[in-house]
């Protein structure tokens, strides 16, 4: 009897462990929990396969398979802003017949009311055949601006494909809530002319301070009656005539012939050259 | 009592047989080209990523690429064909092919086929997948893209050469005279 007990404790809790498992941002459809609905009728898909708020009914063919990925951000439902966000959504055929996948639509929509929509994404044409019993990866990615940020959305990604009837159908691949945010770069360059302006301040400052300093010790010393004021003289002292200006080569020519330079007849002790300044 | 908890085992067993065939191992294979610019004879660098989002190792997964032809690309490293044991669910591997193509078109960037099995046992089910095609590319000529990318340096060099004359005979005839009435600074504090 307690042998029968451990074995059907046993046999429950593995059977439990098989049927929960946390799936967080990966959605595996199950085609099998699901309703075959025929093209027409839309009312009896009230109860979704992933459990979420989905208003819309959708159309899902048994023998398709999808898987969403997210490889970036990995494992998190928050979005970053301005970053490009990168999914590989899994698209495996498991009928006899070759489905043709048209292609992607995705949008943003209230979170409360899924019938409102905020934005709608780029959506891609891949236009891709599957054959029977294969699977094909597609590769997606978007963008937010800065408008989105700090806001919860319901990110809604739908397939769309066709079989060999050209039957259309669509898969709800992601249709659940993000959280987009905002991540704090380091540096961008609003920080970094911030830190260049109190830069500036602070040499500023510095400059003012060696300003006041400087007129406060030039101020100290007394200044002393100058013994030797000069006095304007006007052209009557020969001795203060200033030849700098002259180019070389003439002072040259006036030191070879002393006589006829002006300066040498007025006060020969004062010549040019010795103002010259080799 | 004994039948009740053997019908029980057995749905349970059933319930968890079932749920086993849909969970296994599930790769998804990204095939991305990481240049901003296609150019002829210059490097395309190929990266491919599998990751295994299923709930079961993936064994003997095979990655074949036939989109690169010998005759249109040469092959700077990598390997068009790898392969990998097994990977864990969870993990992802990368792939890394560099080639150059040799002429300048429109090439359409195809899939490469990946082959897994889903058990261990040599038996087990093989899947068969096509990873992500990028689509249509341009493959830049080499002149065009030099002329918008290139650093010119032969063409900086010329102009600077040329602009020699221009600038230099206007500055040679106002140093000649410059210097003729400069005062050296060296006499100056002699004096």
């Amino acid at each position: 009897m307690f042998r029968h007990l451990l074995l059907a404790a046993l046999v429950l809790v593995s059977g439990l462990a098989a049927i929960s498992r946390a799936e967080d941002d990966i959605i595996v459809e199950t085609p099998e929990d699901a309703p075959t609905v025929t093209a027409g009728d839309f009312a009896s898909t009230a109860q979704d396969v992933t459990g979420d708020e989905n208003v819309l009914p959708s159309t899902i063919s048994p023998d398709a398979d999808t898987t969403l990925y997210f490889t970036f951000p990995v494992g998190t439902k928050d979005v970053p802003v301005n970053k490009p966000v990168r999914l590989l959504i899994g698209f495996r055929n498991k009928g006899d017949s070759v489905f043709m996948v048209d292609g992607l639509e995705a949008s943003l929509r209230y979170p409360m009311d899924w019938s409102y929509t905020i934005a709608n994404l780029t959506s891609v044409r891949y236009s891709r055949e599957v054959a029977a019993q294969e699977e094909v990866t597609f590769d997606y990615g978007f963008m937010l601006s800065d408008a989105f940020s700090s806001r919860p959305f319901t990110l809604s990604i739908n397939l769309h494909y066709r079989d060999a009837t050209n039957r259309a159908f669509f898969n709800p691949v992601f249709n659940e809530t993000i959280t987009v945010i905002e991540v704090d770069e380091g540096l961008d360059s609003q920080t970094f002319f911030l830190y260049v302006m109190f830069l500036a301040a602070i040499v500023l400052a510095g400059v003012l301070i060696q300003q006041y300093i400087n007129s406060k010790s030039k101020k100290r010393p007394v200044r002393k009656a100058t013994q030797n004021t000069t006095l304007e003289s006007g052209t009557s002292k020969v001795s203060d005539v200033d030849y700098d200006w002259l180019p070389e080569s003439t002072l040259r020519q006036i030191n070879k012939s002393p006589k006829k330079s002006p300066s040498q007849t007025h006060s020969p002790q004062q010549s040019p050259k010795a103002k010259k300044r080799i | 009592m004994g039948l009740v908890l053997w019908i029980a085992m057995c749905a349970l067993v059933g319930l968890g047989a079932a749920q086993e065939a849909t969970s296994g191992a599930r790769l998804l294979a990204s095939k991305h080209i990481l240049n901003q610019h296609l150019v002829q004879k210059k490097d395309v660098t190929v990266q491919y990523g599998l990751h295994n989002v299923g709930d079961s190792t993936a064994y003997d997964v095979h990655l074949d690429e036939s989109n690169f032809d010998k005759a249109d690309f040469d092959f700077v490293t990598g390997f068009t064909q790898a392969h990998w044991d097994r990977i864990a669910p969870g993990a992802n591997v990368t792939h890394t092919l560099i080639l150059q193509p040799k002429e300048y078109r429109i090439f359409n960037f195809t899939a490469a086929r990946v082959q897994y099995r889903t058990g261990e046992a040599r038996d087990a089910q093989i899947a068969v997948g096509w990873t992500s095609s990028p689509g249509e590319g341009q493959i830049w000529e080499i002149n065009q893209f030099n002329r918008l990318f290139a650093p010119h340096y032969a063409d900086w060099i010329t102009f600077l050469i040329m602009c020699v004359p221009t600038v230099g005979i206007p500055y040679f005839l106002w140093h000649t005279s410059k210097q003729r009435f400069e005062i050296s600074r060296v006499a100056t504090k002699k004096q």
